[in-house]
């Protein structure tokens, strides 16, 4: 396997933040915007994008507004 | 007065109002007009003397006439493709021969509970062990592992004991009706059995008997499998809490199985049986799978007969095996799948799982967030996997619609929405509240959204042109479970799945490969190819 890029390495982070998310996430039960930053890094917007897909994939919901939002697991069903 | 005779009179008042020019909602009992506002005067009502009948009631699961088709040209055009792709009998079953068994038969009953289904029919055919053997096997972890997993609503001891005698005079008489002849499993406790409780994991319903059996109860007896246990559902297939509590994941008693097939994920990983049927709206095998440590399938939509299951939705319901291993998820989805005249959301395709593939023909994909480890295992294989172009991403409120009418008969069952009670805590009106939130969506507003839906699924179908299956990290649930496309849980390696948890659990780690629309069987045989190296699958919970 050829060394990898740059560009790979930054891709891979970017997968190793999500996972690590999503395993947060459910033995937390719930995590603020400010939380996620702490932990992956990530800045205010990033972590709204990030979350925004999440929703999305039907992974999170949110829960409260404002300062008191924060993102708990969306119950599989 | 039948309801047969209720329907002809309707019928007949419909028939005679539109041949009278006169057809309108409040003709056929429909709600369109106002209370208090008169019909206009200049087009006086030809309408019979009588009260028009009211509406046909409904409980939970009479499907509408609208049906949701996987693939987005339609079924007419699969079956087409089906018949020019796939030879001259794309509908035949194929047998999926097991290897025969050899040498030493396990002493411990620990050890013959964790085997595979294909190691435990290998077994039962060789005689080395009888269906009521391992029957007693599998009663005895339930009964004793039960009480600390809440993985069972009900334990058919007396039923299951019958069953595999049966299955051992039969195969006494030579009579071997394949790989599921004689193993014990369990079924999610959304599926009605006859004679048994169907719960639906919620108290209101906890005293719920019928008289038939779903269907896939009826294929897995046919092909000799045996009933042990009705598993635990998250209440109305949702997450892993029902009416007795929650139910454990067997590696991290602190933590719950996840749901809504809680008790087949966490019966089958603390092989209290050695197979379950689970089902998935929207995650619901593909998550307690990977909580638990499992290997299992999310069938593409449509494969896998529903009839007999509690519906969330017509449109996204979908029942697969929760297993030990690909090839086990292979043997029983080969024995259920298929089109079934009682679910006409069902269709036959061809499932022609291959023990040992050519990875190197395979068009395999990855997303940013796949294992790199699992990524590189299949180039090891031959596989040449290239990273994904980016995925559509798109809802639809169709969860939340067919829900709320599917539990429309429950939960506003006078056609009134009885109040939640001021004093009910966060968790509790939402629980209350849940079918109740997609009453007021207009009509207009849920046919938009699935007219954006078969463009969200033409999307993926143009993505996936290029490629056969791609591994994801995240499992794509949302997307997926909207276009009906099939995806395998596979543990790739073992570690600490949550190293910020208080307690952190060691376990097999999974993934997810999402196939292209009825690629269940390609998908499995690679992550059979994958497991046939590795034995990350094969770990045991310390639960004993």
């Amino acid at each position: 396997m050829a060394p990898a890029e740059a560009g790979d390495r930054v891709e891979s982070q970017l997968g190793e933040r999500r996972l690590r998310l999503l395993t947060i996430l459910p033995e937390r039960g719930r995590v603020t915007n400010a939380e996620i930053r702490r932990l992956s890094g990530y800045s205010r917007t990033q972590v709204l994008k990030l979350m925004r897909s999440f929703r999305r994939e039907g992974l999170v919901r949110v829960q409260g507004w404002g300062r008191g939002a924060h993102y708990v697991p969306a119950d599989p069903e | 007065m039948s309801r047969s005779i209720e329907r002809r009179r309707f019928l007949a008042t419909a028939a005679a109002a539109a041949t009278a020019g006169t057809l309108r909602p409040e003709t056929l009992g429909g709600s369109e007009s106002s209370p208090g506002v008169a019909a206009p005067s200049a087009l006086p009502l030809q309408t019979p003397q009588q009260e028009p009948p009211p509406p046909i009631p409904l409980g939970n699961g009479e499907p509408p006439a609208l049906q949701f088709q996987a693939y987005p040209g339609g079924t007419g055009a699969l079956m087409e493709k089906l018949w020019r792709d796939s030879g001259d009998s794309p509908f035949e079953r194929t047998e999926i021969d097991i290897e025969r068994w050899s040498g030493q038969v396990p002493t411990s009953e620990e050890d013959v509970a964790f085997l595979p289904v294909h190691r435990l029919a290998a077994l039962i055919r060789a005689r080395e062990i009888t269906s009521s053997e391992l029957t007693e096997v599998y009663l005895d972890r339930l009964k004793r592992l039960d009480p600390v997993l809440l993985c069972a609503v009900t334990i058919l001891e007396g039923r299951a004991q019958e069953e595999a005698r049966q299955a051992d005079l039969d195969l006494a008489a030579g009579d071997w009706r394949g790989p599921l002849h004689g193993i014990p499993y369990g079924i999610k406790d959304l599926f009605a059995v006859a004679g048994t409780r169907t719960t639906w994991g919620a108290a209101d319903f906890s005293s719920q008997f019928t008289r038939f059996d779903s269907e896939v109860a009826v294929r897995l007896r046919d092909a000799g499998a045996v009933l042990i246990a009705k598993l635990a559902t998250g209440e109305f297939a949702r997450g892993d809490r029902w009416y007795r509590g929650r139910t454990l994941n067997p590696w991290n008693l602190d933590e719950g199985s996840s749901g809504s097939s809680a008790g087949p994920g966490s019966a089958t990983a603390a092989a209290c049986v050695a197979f379950a049927i689970g089902t998935e709206t929207q995650g619901s095998i593909v998550s307690p799978a990977r909580r638990c440590g499992l290997t299992a399938l999310r069938p593409t939509f449509g494969r896998v007969s529903r009839y007999g299951g509690m519906v969330l939705s017509w449109s996204m319901d979908k029942t697969g095996p929760m297993c030990r291993s690909a090839l086990d998820c292979a043997l029983v989805f080969n024995a259920m799948h298929g089109a079934d005249e009682k679910d006409p959301g069902s269709l036959t395709a061809p499932f022609r799982f291959d023990p040992a593939p050519d990875l190197g023909a395979m068009r395999i994909g990855y997303t940013e967030d796949a294992p790199e480890s699992f990524v590189e295992a299949l180039r090891g294989l031959g596989a040449d996997p290239q990273p994904m172009p980016e995925i559509p991403s798109g809802r639809s409120n169709a969860l939340g619609v067919e829900s709320s009418a599917a539990f429309d008969f429950h939960v506003a069952p006078d056609g009134e929405l009885p109040p939640i009670p001021a004093d009910a805590d966060e968790a509790e009106r939402r629980r209350r509240g849940r079918f109740r939130g997609s009453r007021d969506i207009p009509a207009l507003d849920f046919v938009q959204s699935q007219r954006r839906r078969l463009i969200l699924m033409k999307e993926m179908a143009e993505v996936m042109q290029d490629f056969d299956m791609f591994v994801s990290g995240s499992g794509q649930v949302g997307l997926t479970n909207q276009t009906g496309h099939p995806a395998a849980v596979v543990p790739y390696d073992y570690g600490v799945r949550n190293p910020d948890s208080e307690n952190p659990t060691e376990m097999p780690l999974t993934t997810t490969l999402i196939g292209d629309l009825f690629a269940d069987d390609r998908i499995l045989s690679v992550v059979h190819a994958f497991q046939e190296g590795t034995e990350w699958h094969l770990r045991r919970p310390e639960i004993g």
